[in-house]
């Protein structure tokens, strides 16, 4: 049945409101799912009383416990064995990444490394690995391998960010392909975003990279930096 | 209290959740659990059933990352919307109000400083105009609906009003709301 534009607005603003219930709030979620004027609608109020989330003051962050029972939830990992380690190398596939990591490391094509990395992590899409990278364990160099990336189109560059969870991004430059390896000396800035845990993200961008400081194409790989 | 500069990056943590990165979902969750549960406790009144509303709501999280997209609002306003509406799914089986627990009970019954805040948010600006030009009841019960998640009925109860007098005011507050957001 198809609803009229003026009983689609109505609708819409209660159910996001809340007082769309029962029956009534799954009927229209059935019309929300066969109609994309319905989700335009539906959006529409999201996006605007989603403003009003912000006023609400944050409550203390909940006991691990919870953080345990969703990934049991999601990926059936036992909390019992759940251990710091166990819980980084959680997948075969993180593993791989990981060790694979280590070892592009120590393999380079030149000279003595100045130490083993601490953290790693693999750049990834859809299980596709691109780029490998390992944080120092004096947090000064980033060693930037490149994996299964191909080179940008005419135009385009690679940019590699820090994404801080409260700040910026942070730009750690442009990353090419055909250079397999490549070691950042990062300056103050960098190693202070790069202190905790990061999400490290490689953006497509113009060439030579981003003009405003900021992501502006799209995010094509990302991955958590991890202690190794 | 969200820092404007984060919002992109936010938009860049859910990409990485929507590319499967547990890693990254897991400091998503880190960050954003304790506004989570502040969104859910409001409107649930109970602690326990706040608790399993996060868990709901950052397992739809997870499976709909995907989806996201900038059209559906700030990246941190739609995941604390479906905690919104996984608390409100919960209501169904909620607790009368004389069970509610006492900590919970002081932050249900307050609203939050929601017009202070609108009107310093560059982005909510549009919002606050609007609000503003509400009749008093027709604010007053839109804010209690969104931040307390209550039904008409009980709107009528806690505002000692009609039920059809309580859900024109909703239903006019709505529309010119809309009206005056499009114009």
């Amino acid at each position: 049945m198809k609803l009229r534009d003026e009983v689609v607005e109505k609708l819409a603003a209660e159910y996001v409101l809340g007082t769309l219930r029962g029956q009534a709030r799954a009927r229209f979620q059935q019309h929300m799912r066969e109609s994309a004027r319905v989700r335009q609608e539906v959006w529409f109020w999201e996006a605007q009383l989603g403003f009003m989330l912000s006023a609400v003051p944050s409550a203390k962050p909940l006991p691990a416990r919870h953080w345990q029972r969703i990934e049991q939830r999601l990926w059936g990992v036992a909390p019992a064995n759940a251990g710091r380690w166990w819980r980084w190398w959680g997948t075969a596939a993180t593993a791989v990444s990981l060790l694979l990591a280590v070892v592009l490391w120590w393999s380079p094509p030149q000279q003595q490394q100045a130490s083993a990395p601490a953290f790693a992590t693999i750049l990834q899409d859809e299980g596709l690995q691109h780029w490998s990278l390992g944080l120092s364990a004096d947090g000064r160099q980033l060693r930037i391998t490149s994996l299964n990336a191909k080179a940008a189109d005419a135009g385009l560059d690679y940019e590699l960010w820090i994404v801080p969870a409260d700040s910026a991004p942070l730009s750690l430059g442009t990353i090419q392909p055909s250079q397999s390896v490549r070691t950042v000396q990062l300056t103050a800035e960098q190693m202070a975003a790069l202190q905790s845990q990061q999400l490290l993200a490689v953006s497509l961008e113009p060439a030579g990279g981003s003009t405003t400081g900021v992501p502006t194409g799209p995010v094509l790989y990302t991955g958590v930096l991890v202690p190794i | 209290m969200v820092r404007k500069s984060a919002g992109g990056n936010e938009a860049i943590w859910i990409s990485a959740v929507a590319r499967g990165d547990r890693l990254a979902f897991q400091q998503l969750y880190n960050q954003t659990c304790g506004r989570m549960m502040a969104v859910c406790l409001r409107i649930l009144g109970d602690r326990e059933q706040a608790e399993d509303a996060v868990q709901e709501a950052f397992i739809r999280i997870w499976h709909g990352a995907r989806d996201y997209h900038s059209d559906r609002g700030a990246p941190l306003a739609w995941m604390l919307t479906i905690g919104r509406y996984a608390a409100i799914d919960m209501c169904r089986v909620r607790r009368s109000h004389s069970d509610i627990d006492e900590h919970a009970d002081e932050l249900v019954a307050t609203l939050p400083d929601m017009e202070n805040w609108l009107a310093a948010e560059h982005e909510a600006r549009a919002l606050a105009l609007c609000l503003d030009q509400l009749d008093g009841h027709q604010r007053e019960s839109i804010a209690m609906a969104f931040y307390q998640g209550l039904s008409h009925e009980q709107l009528a109860r806690q505002l000692g009003h009609p039920l059809g007098t309580v859900k024109s005011w909703v239903r006019r507050g709505l529309g010119a709301l809309k009206r005056c957001l499009s114009s």
